[in-house]
């Protein structure tokens, strides 16, 4: 089941916000892609999921080295395929390999190897609305993330300034 | 002792003979090997170094006019990095390793390129030492030989990947470094105000996506096309950016440790700018800076087999059940 909401990002502070709200939700197992131009927080939004399955653990932008990993149970692969040249190096990644052990995949610049995702997955889009405003459009692809929004759980005011006031 | 030194963390297919800490040969893929044999380099890196780390070892086997027998340890890079990618040059050294019945150790990428202005001048602890690279921005302390303790790094991109991504949206080619290096030197720094990140808290840690955003943003408000000067205020505008968050990082690195040099290494080691600041900021504190050349400052086997043979030479070998750590952050040994 598909349904695709939207929101508003309103600066880095709130985009990591709702990156912790993601990741507090997120279980072993679960695709997240993320997609969108540059510079519209792709990674500031990943520095958040990653804070909200391990408090405390500091991810950056694998563009270069393509996969890092972070933690254990889960471990957290943070993938970027934004030098990927062709869809088929995927496959050299490696990423369904360190995924099998029940990781938690989050994957930056999706667009550019979309069959290589699972068919179960949450899509994040982002998009500049302003300097410092992002839009987000949250697209659950699956059951999981479908229930979630449906009942709220990624609502604004789980994952808000209230809740995460800025630092 | 005669060290063979592999890499194989990312793109580049490494191998080197280092010979009591004199560089025998240091051949790196796609530039040596794609000339000598005219052929395809595989277009997928991890495939790539399958198929050419054979033919680098030979090369740098033959260039520094040794034998196999005559290799008396081998080092090779076990992280961070594409799993995939390491894994082929940690196999490779083992199983040559275990043929000649000579010692292997694993190496840590970073660490490796932090002292790999060592092989060319004097780089003795305690120092305060940053590798800037496309895909790492790190700030050390070593007190000791042998202790590398990582005291900052970026939360988001690398410095060379700042270089790169605006360079990219300056329409400049890949890698961008280099060109915005060149076009920087007769613009005018000023010209585009720019933010520079400020982490909040004690911290040594830095950011650049701010940075790369506001440039972006910058530009698209530019009317095109740029005309050439204004393209050289941008490149230096941008180079000046990157490099006060930078050096102003590494001053303050300098102010917290004891540090009787500095040292800047990575492919942004070669940028002339983050030199200057750097020698600058050293010569206030009345110590050396030290910075490889370039053919040390990319990734390269040498600064392997040397990161190997001081390990070697403090009494550190691997065992064979070690592999590849694609996360290795702030140790240096390898969990067996």
């Amino acid at each position: 089941m598909d349904i695709e909401v939207r929101s508003l990002l309103r600066g880095a502070a709130e985009t990591v916000s709702f990156g912790r709200r993601i990741g507090a939700l997120a279980i072993p197992g679960d695709w997240v892609a993320l997609t969108g131009d540059l510079g519209t927080g792709k990674t500031t939004l990943v520095s958040g999921i990653v804070e909200g399955i391990h408090p405390g653990t500091r991810s950056r932008s694998p563009t270069y080295v393509r996969v890092e990993v972070y933690g254990v149970s889960p471990a957290i692969v943070h993938a970027d395929l934004y030098r990927l040249q062709a869809p088929g190096e995927w496959d050299t990644l490696g990423i369904e390999d360190l995924a099998d052990r029940d990781a938690i995949v989050l994957v930056e610049w999706a667009d550019r190897a979309p069959d290589r995702l699972p068919a179960e997955r949450l899509e994040l889009t982002l998009r500049y609305s302003g300097e410092a405003a992002r839009e987000i459009r949250i697209h659950a692809r699956g059951d999981r993330w479908h229930t979630l929004i449906k009942e709220g759980k990624l609502d604004r005011d789980t994952w808000s300034d209230a809740l995460y006031p800025r630092d | 002792m005669r060290i063979l030194g592999i890499e194989t963390s990312c793109d580049d297919t490494g191998a080197a003979v280092v010979e009591d800490g004199r560089i025998l040969s240091n051949i790196v893929a796609a530039q040596d090997i794609h000339l000598e044999y005219g052929g395809v380099v595989p277009e997928l890196a991890s495939r790539a170094h399958i198929t050419l780390l054979p033919r680098v070892v030979q090369q740098a086997l033959d260039t520094a006019q040794v034998t196999v027998d005559q290799i008396e340890a081998v080092a090779a890079t076990v992280g961070p990095g594409l799993v995939g990618s390491l894994l082929v040059g940690i196999e490779f050294a083992k199983g040559f390793a275990l043929a000649r019945g000579i010692p292997w150790v694993g190496v840590n990428h970073v660490e490796a390129h932090l002292v790999s202005a060592g092989l060319e001048a004097d780089l003795q602890a305690p120092y305060v030492g940053m590798v800037a690279s496309g895909g790492h921005t790190e700030i050390y302390h070593v007190p000791e030989p042998g202790v590398f303790r990582r005291v900052g790094s970026t939360r988001d991109d690398a410095a060379g990947e700042a270089f790169d991504k605006i360079g990219k949206l300056l329409g400049l080619p890949y890698p961008a470094g280099p060109h915005l290096d060149r076009l920087a030197r007769e613009g005018r720094a000023d010209a585009i105000p720019l933010p520079r990140a400020r982490l909040k808290g004690d911290t040594l840690d830095l950011s650049m996506s701010g940075l790369k955003t506001a440039a972006k943003l910058f530009l698209e408000r530019e009317p095109r096309p740029i005309p050439d000067p204004r393209i050289r205020d941008i490149a230096a505008s941008v180079e000046k950016a990157i490099v006060d968050v930078l050096v102003e990082r590494l001053g303050q690195a300098l102010s917290r440790f004891e540090a009787r040099a500095v040292t800047v290494a990575g492919g942004c080691a070669c940028n002339t700018l983050l030199r200057e600041e750097t020698a600058r900021l050293a010569a206030a504190r009345g110590i050396p800076a030290r910075f490889p050349s370039p053919k040390l400052c990319r990734d390269n086997g040498a600064m392997i087999a040397h990161a190997g043979s001081l390990a070697i030479q403090r009494g550190q070998t691997t065992p064979f059940s070690a592999t590849a750590i694609a996360n290795l952050d702030s140790f240096s040994l390898l969990p067996v």
